[in-house]
């Protein structure tokens, strides 16, 4: 099997549903569309999908252009199973109730972290903040 | 039976659809009469009936032949299946759309245009009647996929119509499509238009198109068992739609696709069997065999175009608003296509004017009344329209009657999507954009929601190869289908349509396709490639080719361990050389810097740093006599950027191939003439002239000029390496002395004495040239080694022997001699000049006895292995001094094992 150097590899995904995961922990499903050498994509007919427990969500987002730096993965979706998983299709105002819900509770759990943690004298750290990657 | 009667035969001429035919009219009579009986109806049905039929001619006269078949149908087809009637649908809808689009196929129409004199609402309710015929026939007696209902030769041969040669294919198509009507009567369903039947069936005078639309409300009835009612949406689909005509009030939404491709999609319907296992990309509709919804788009579409539409709306919306009743919010597919199926039996049945009808509603019935419409009928404004609003996203997922309505509203005006519409789609509004912009894709797919879970990303998708997959049952229809349709669409496609690339599949278009153009992605490649390629790679990227290389080896040593293993999967980074650029840094000569000038070509440029001309040392007239100790200095200076260059160049040179190596060997060519002509000095003679005063005496002098001497020879060719080597025999005994003295200040310098010697590194250069040479030149070194250079004017010359005696306590120079012997043994038997192997002889007798006169210790340790100087010394020496020799060689050459 052969394969392209860098960005060029992209060029076989054109035209393929892709998912993406940014930086923010976004997940972006899509038709890859176009691709430069710096990975920066052009997603058609793109949908935000939010995952939170087993139940996601999609949002519609149509065009999207990602920045190619901001991509951490991208992957072919198998179009054929895509729908054999097993997690719950929520609707998006359920999807964004339970995602804020559990920011929230990601929040508390922050709160008193840190709080136990200048309990004892350590200085909490933002690395386990509310991310995006839960 | 019906299938011989109704195979489709593409080759078929196009059917005479004009009003003209009266064979066809009784076909359709006595259908009708089977179905509702004779003069079932009568009262305001009848009444708008007959208004409409003075517009068209009837024939009367019924054939019990017809009745007959209708009734075999009856039995046959005991269950209608969804996906035939998807097909059915679609393929409906296609045909709509091509013979719209076909220029043709609307000039050789003779039919007329049906047109409603009510015009909005008003009209649908006088066109039909509040009475509609009940329909005696179940909808699955019709549409049986045990059946070929579309592929009967037999159908279109009878429809065949020499006379309308232009609408061929399309035509046909929708006849075959048609098939309900033909298959009774065997007779093109064209004619169903003023289908005679009707008009009996209430009065010879009604108008077809009642007929058409009281089946329209008989479907109604059926469903929710009231009357239609006057839809008020009906004004907005008078409207006459034209085929450019743009949008009229939602843009679409981004992704949305231009109009040329929906018109693509919407014929691609048919190819989706085919096209099932090719497609990989989601499309924007599912066409599943469940769906619904697709009976709904297309009778909104339809009532938008034609002007019978304005009824039809009223009827649209009661029945959307039933199916959503009873769907709930989300359409049940089979609920639906149950509907449709009874929507398409009634119209089957029904006059070919209602048919007609429901074609420009896109209900399944209307397929007789397609070709009908296809034979060209000028009258056909909606038909253009079809595709825009087939092809409105909406219309699939539109379970609600609003939906519904807005759809039919949309049909007259083609760009007007209304984004609310898709809200309400089975999705539960999620995707209201993406449905929006999807839906315009695929006008004429009618199923949308079959697949739930999918529902998301595959609606986005037109062509998913599942959508394709409703329709297995093909067969004939399908295979010719697409053909067909793509005949058409070149046509058509004129401008807009040529945009938009097919994905390689038969009649699969993905009109986004395009959007990185094939110059594109090689230009992202070449980028890329330039970023991997070098010209140079063991400097430019040393480690990455040090890695490679380990890999290389351990999958060699891998694969040699498990052959077979490991074979297919490996993964292969595809380097593809870039075609040889000269590279030619950016030179503004009196710049103060380097100009960066990096670029896609030339991405390193930032970091070559390379110095094109040392800047020549200034001349000063003041410091002569230290200058030139100094200027020596810098000339090694010079020599060595040469000679770096040259090495550099020289390593380019071995990672080439053959081919690619004129520029650089032209390019070392030159360094080494320039070098060549440094040592030489101004004069230009300075490796021949034997003083003490050359440059290369000079630098040989110098410790630094030693080592660089040992580089340079290796750059040069055999022609410029052996004068060099001579001269620099001819300065043994000089090199001697500096070495010794650049030792010792060494030592002194460094107490813990590690020396930097340059013997070591000047002997294999050495080595290799006397190597090389043959007995001749050894000859001449020797000559040379004999003629030491004065080191001062008024030094005394040791003679011959004793330089050598000298140089024999001295590793190098013993180094060099057993060299040479050594090398005169492997040549001295192929010289065949025997003034030579004389003149040699007395040169192995100077050694001979220059080297007894050294005792056997003070002979230096020769830096190589030299088996063969004894028993070159055997050949030309006397026993008495070979032991002697022997004594003191054998010591040296036993020692080296």
């Amino acid at each position: 099997m052969e394969y392209m150097p860098g960005t060029a590899s992209l060029i076989d995904e054109i035209n393929k549903k892709l998912l993406v995961v940014l930086r923010d922990g976004r997940t972006l499903i899509g038709i890859l569309r176009s691709i430069d050498q710096f990975a920066n994509l052009v997603l058609h007919r793109t949908i935000e999908r939010i995952h939170v427990g087993r139940q996601y969500g999609d949002i519609p987002r149509g065009v999207f252009v990602v920045r190619g730096e901001n991509v951490v993965l991208l992957g072919e979706i198998d179009t054929e199973n895509e729908s054999t998983h097993s997690l719950e299709e929520v609707s998006i105002d359920e999807i964004l109730e339970a995602q804020r819900d559990e920011q929230l509770k990601n929040q508390e759990e922050e709160k008193t972290r840190n709080k136990k943690l200048l309990e004892r004298g350590l200085q909490p750290h933002g690395e386990q903040g509310i991310d995006e990657f839960p | 039976m019906t299938d011989n009667l109704f195979g489709y035969g593409g080759d078929l001429p196009p059917l005479d659809e004009g009003p003209d035919e009266e064979d066809d009219g009784e076909f359709y009579d006595t259908v009708n009469d089977d179905t509702f009986g004779t003069g079932a109806e009568g009262g305001d049905w009848v009444d708008t009936h007959e208004r409409m039929a003075g517009e068209f001619q009837f024939g009367t006269s019924s054939t019990p032949r017809a009745q007959g078949q209708v009734r075999q149908q009856d039995n046959m087809v005991p269950f209608f299946e969804e996906e035939d009637l998807e097909k059915s649908i679609t393929k409906l809808v296609l045909d709509e759309e091509e013979s719209y689009y076909d220029p043709a196929s609307r000039k050789a129409s003779k039919s007329k245009p049906i047109s409603i004199k009510g015009g909005g609402e008003s009209s649908i309710s006088q066109l039909f009647g509040p009475k509609s015929p009940p329909s005696l026939f179940d909808t699955s007696d019709f549409m049986s996929p045990t059946r070929n209902i579309w592929g009967s030769p037999e159908v279109h041969q009878t429809v065949e119509m020499p006379q309308k040669p232009a609408v061929s294919a399309t035509e046909e198509r929708l006849k075959a499509m048609l098939h309900i009507g033909q298959s009774s009567l065997g007779k093109p369903a064209e004619d169903g238009w003023e289908d005679p039947a009707i008009v009996r069936a209430v009065s010879d005078s009604q108008p077809v198109k009642k007929k058409v639309m009281s089946l329209a409300e008989l479907e109604q009835e059926l469903i929710t068992g009231r009357k239609p009612m006057p839809s008020k949406a009906l004004p907005a689909r008078s409207v006459s739609p034209e085929i450019g005509s743009p949008p009229v009030v939602i843009p679409l939404p981004i992704g949305t696709p231009p109009r040329g491709s929906m018109m693509h999609h919407a014929r691609l319907p048919h190819h989706a069997a085919e096209q099932q296992k090719h497609q990989q990309l989601p499309q924007h509709i599912q066409a599943t065999p469940q769906s619904t919804p697709p009976p709904i788009q297309q009778k909104t579409p339809v009532v938008g175009q034609s002007p019978l539409v304005p009824i039809h709306p009223q009827q649209l919306q009661q029945l959307t608003r039933q199916i959503h009743q009873s769907i709930g919010g989300r359409v049940s597919p089979t609920q639906i296509s149950q509907l449709i199926v009874r929507l398409h039996a009634i119209g089957g049945r029904i006059s070919p004017n209602s048919i007609r009808t429901a074609v420009f509603t896109s209900i399944p019935p209307p397929p007789r009344p397609q070709g009908a419409n296809a034979a060209g009928s000028p009258a056909f404004p909606g038909n253009q329209r079809m595709p825009f609003n087939a092809g409105s996203p909406r219309m699939p997922y539109s379970s609600s009657p609003r939906g519904m309505l807005m759809g039919s509203g949309m049909g007259s005006s083609p760009g007007a999507n209304t984004p609310p519409m898709h809200m309400g789609a089975g999705r539960g509004g999620r995707f209201p954009r993406a449905m929006y912009g999807l839906t315009p894709m695929n006008p004429r797919i009618p199923p949308v929601h079959s697949r739930p879970d999918q529902a998301g990303m595959n609606r986005r998708y037109p062509y998913s190869p599942q959508q394709r997959s409703p329709y297995p049952n093909m067969g004939k229809y399908d295979r010719d289908g697409p053909r067909a349709q793509r005949q058409i669409r070149f046509p058509r496609g004129g401008g807009g349509d040529n945009q938009y690339h097919r994905r390689g599949n038969r009649g699969d278009y993905d009109e986004y396709s395009c959007l990185m153009s094939q110059k594109e992605k090689e230009w992202v490649i070449k980028i890329q490639m330039l970023q991997l390629t070098s010209n140079n790679p063991a400097v430019d990227d040393f480690y990455y080719q040090n890695y490679m290389a380990r890999k290389a080896a351990k999958e060699k040593d891998r694969e040699e361990s498990g052959k077979n293993n490991q074979q297919g999967n490996k993964k292969k980074l595809v380097l593809r050389p870039l075609e040889n650029r000269a590279y030619q840094p950016a030179q503004f000569e009196g710049a103060l810097g380097k100009l960066t000038s990096a670029s896609v070509n030339n991405p390193r440029q930032i970091i070559d740093i390379h110095i094109e001309n040392a800047p020549e040392e200034e001349e000063g007239g003041k410091a002569k006599d230290h200058g030139r100790r100094r200027r020596t200095l810098l000339a090694i200076e010079r020599l060595f950027s040469l000679v770096m260059e040259g090495e550099d160049v020289d390593m380019l040179v071995r990672g080439l191939p053959e081919s690619d190596r004129g520029p650089l060997l032209e390019k070392r060519k030159g360094l080494v003439m320039k070098l060549c002509a440094t040592l030489k000095g101004e004069k230009g003679d300075g490796l021949r002239e034997r003083t003490a005063s050359t440059l290369f005496h000079q630098i040989l002098g110098i410790r630094k000029g030693r080592k660089l001497v040992s580089r340079i020879i290796p750059l040069l060719g055999k022609e410029e390496a052996f004068p060099l080597v001579e001269t620099f025999l001819a300065n043994l005994t000089y090199i001697f002395k500096q070495e010794a003295k650049d030792l010792k200040k060494d030592a002194i310098e460094s107490q813990k004495g590690r020396l930097d010697e340059t013997f070591p590194q000047l002997y294999l250069p050495l080595c290799q040239v006397i190597q090389e040479s043959e007995l001749i030149d050894l000859i001449s070194l020797v000559g040379d080694l004999e003629s030491q250079i004065p080191t001062t004017p008024s030094a005394t010359q040791p003679k011959g022997s004793s330089i050598i005696s000298g140089a024999m306590q001295n590793k190098l120079g013993v180094s060099i001699i057993m060299c040479m012997l050594n090398r005169a043994e492997e040549v001295y038997t192929a010289e065949e000049t025997p003034a030579f192997h004389t003149k040699w002889m007395e040169c192995v007798h100077l050694f001979a006895q220059a080297i007894c006169v050294v005792s056997d210790t003070a002979i230096a340790r020769p830096l190589g292995k030299f088996p063969l100087v004894l028993d070159h010394f055997s050949r030309f020496v006397s026993k008495q001094p070979l032991n002697a020799l022997e004594k003191r060689l054998r010591n040296l050459i036993d020692n080296e094992e």
